[in-house]
């Protein structure tokens, strides 16, 4: 069970980024009635979750 | 100062008749403080959904929450409201888990490290609290608001040390529910409440720890060098009072005697003043 932890949390920013930071953050684009073209706001949201939380399970720091 | 070997006894034995006349008072108040405090944060969640409160407000309280929930939970951990001999201390456990719900740790988990702290204050390689070391407050902003919450931050529990000193049962407990605590965030954020879980749970549990980890950690040893009974804490004379900073100025005392409790550390330092100064302990601001 230690070891299914360990890989969570080893992966822990890059769930945070899709599985969290994504929905959290289109739902703050529809509030703010925000929109690029070409994509929905919650692909969008996926794509900067996707790239930040990659980021920060390499560098293991969000800045 | 140097005192000499008998007076040295005659210091204890006075400091500790001083420290017995504070223990085991009133603690019933760790119980409704701990428990009120959950209550309060809990009632947000439907609160929000609902659309009740506005969110800011929420967040506002939910902030206020988060910096509450540790003080009963750290009398829980030091078995200072239920004797541990009594029928009821598993009141004293449940206040213990209760109250750190907002922050998102552990009960056990949090005893365990805390007790390492006591141990080992100041110590670089051993005291769990020592990454809050800081320069000054706005280094402490920093260092605790950011760097804290950095996924290489916290306890490095794979090191030999932490192996040692922290069950399994207490790492796995804390894991459990702070991954329980993610599938209950996701799965709001995915059904449209996103917003909610950030202002109700996830805002306030970071500006929560970083308050605890500046006010109840980095002020009372900082700078965090210094070790041994009388010089690894402070006294100090807050500039925001006794109230914002939770009782602090004070943390000597409970670093001294952990079983007297937090309402009664103002007391007992003051009776315990004199020997305090016989002892050149850190008292800043004129405490």
């Amino acid at each position: 069970m230690t070891k299914v932890f360990e890989i969570l949390i080893r992966f822990g920013p890059l769930f945070f980024g899709v599985l969290f930071l994504a929905p959290v953050l289109s739902e703050i684009l529809d509030k703010l009635s925000f929109s690029i073209p070409y994509l929905s706001n919650l692909i969008f949201s996926l794509i900067i979750g996707f790239l930040w939380g990659t980021y920060a399970c390499f560098k293991k720091s969000w800045v | 100062m140097s005192t000499a070997p008998g007076a040295e006894k005659l210091l204890m034995n006075r400091e500790r008749e001083i420290a017995n006349k504070y223990l085991f008072n009133e603690t019933w108040i760790y119980v409704f403080w701990g428990l009120t405090n959950f209550f309060v944060w809990l009632s947000l969640w439907p609160l929000a959904i609902m659309n009740i409160l506005p969110l800011w407000l929420i967040l506002l309280i939910a902030c206020i929450n988060g910096c509450l929930a540790y003080l009963p939970s750290h009398e829980a951990q030091h078995g200072n409201i239920i004797r541990r001999s009594s029928p009821y201390f598993w009141i004293n456990e449940f206040v213990g888990y209760v109250s750190v719900i907002p922050l998102l740790t552990g009960y056990k988990f949090l005893r365990e490290t805390h007790m390492l702290h006591h141990k080992y204050t100041n110590n670089s390689d051993k005291d769990p609290d020592i990454g809050n070391k800081s320069k000054n407050f706005f280094h402490a902003l920093w260092i605790c608001g950011v760097m804290q919450r950095q996924p290489n931050a916290g306890y490095n529990l794979q090191t030999d040390f932490y192996q040692r000193n922290i069950s399994k049962r207490a790492i796995n407990e804390h894991l459990f529910f702070y991954w329980f605590h993610w599938i209950v965030m996701i799965s709001l954020a995915w059904m449209g409440y996103g917003l909610v879980a950030l202002s109700v749970w996830w805002i306030p549990r970071i500006v929560g720890t970083a308050y605890l980890q500046i006010t109840l950690s980095w002020l009372p040893h900082r700078p965090m060098e210094e070790q041994g009974r009388y010089k690894d804490t402070r006294g100090w004379k807050a500039m925001t009072g006794t109230i914002l900073t939770q009782g602090m100025e004070y943390h000597i005392i409970h670093h001294l005697y952990p079983g007297i409790p937090l309402h009664r550390t103002p007391d007992a330092f003051r009776d315990m003043r004199p020997i305090l100064v016989e002892k050149e302990c850190v008292l800043d601001g004129g405490i």
